[in-house]
């Protein structure tokens, strides 16, 4: 646990946060889950299934420790806003619904946009040895 | 492929699949007090598993 990521490693648990997103984005946002319960159900069921990924992942050493701190907060606001969410539909508050849709959205964009700046860091790192490496060869 | 690769794709093969029905079954109908139920037990017994996958050291690795 706790090792680098390799470029092609972090390849599928990005791909993964990101074909994720893209199915809470067609579901949602084209109205195929139109009722408020729906939403939510849709939404917690893509959580479930990014955190299953993300818990393989973590388990065969595929994210460190230093990423998973990096997405932890997003993991948080995102399992809170879905609690808000269901909490909300259970009061028929609507209103605090969406506050709460809003800040899951924006957890899951944060989610995506950290699994892809870890990726730019490691092809950074990567080129970086690279260098490092042709630089020895050469003295 | 490395096979710790390997086991990473095909989880995200099934839960995809998994994930499918569960979205099918969301957009045809309300869920109903049963399958609310079980999906929040799935996402505490999610949740509890990610916690004891924290770093133990506040993650400098």
């Amino acid at each position: 646990m706790g090792r680098i990521l390799t470029m092609e490693r972090k390849g599928a648990v990005v791909f993964a946060m990101w074909l994720l997103l893209g199915a809470f984005a067609f579901f949602v946002w084209t109205g195929c889950a139109s009722t408020p319960k729906q939403q939510w159900y849709t939404g917690q069921s893509i959580y479930n299934a990014s955190l299953d990924v993300l818990i393989t992942g973590r388990t065969a050493g595929y994210i460190s420790d230093k990423d998973f701190v990096r997405i932890e907060g997003y993991r948080r606001l995102a399992d809170a806003s879905l609690k808000g969410m269901h909490e909300a539909v259970q009061d028929g508050n609507l209103d605090l619904f969406q506050a709460y849709l809003v800040a899951y959205r924006g957890a899951l964009d944060r989610l995506v946009q950290e699994a892809a700046t870890v990726d730019r860091e490691q092809k950074r790192i990567a080129r970086d040895k690279k260098k490092l490496n042709a630089i020895s060869e050469e003295e | 492929m490395d096979p710790a690769q390997l086991i990473l794709w095909l989880k995200l093969l099934s839960t995809g699949m998994e994930l499918i029905g569960n979205l099918k079954l969301s957009t045809g109908r309300e869920p109903t007090a049963e399958e609310e139920a079980e999906i929040i037990v799935e996402r505490d017994r999610l949740n509890a598993a990610w916690a004891k996958l924290a770093p133990t050291n506040g993650g400098d690795a």
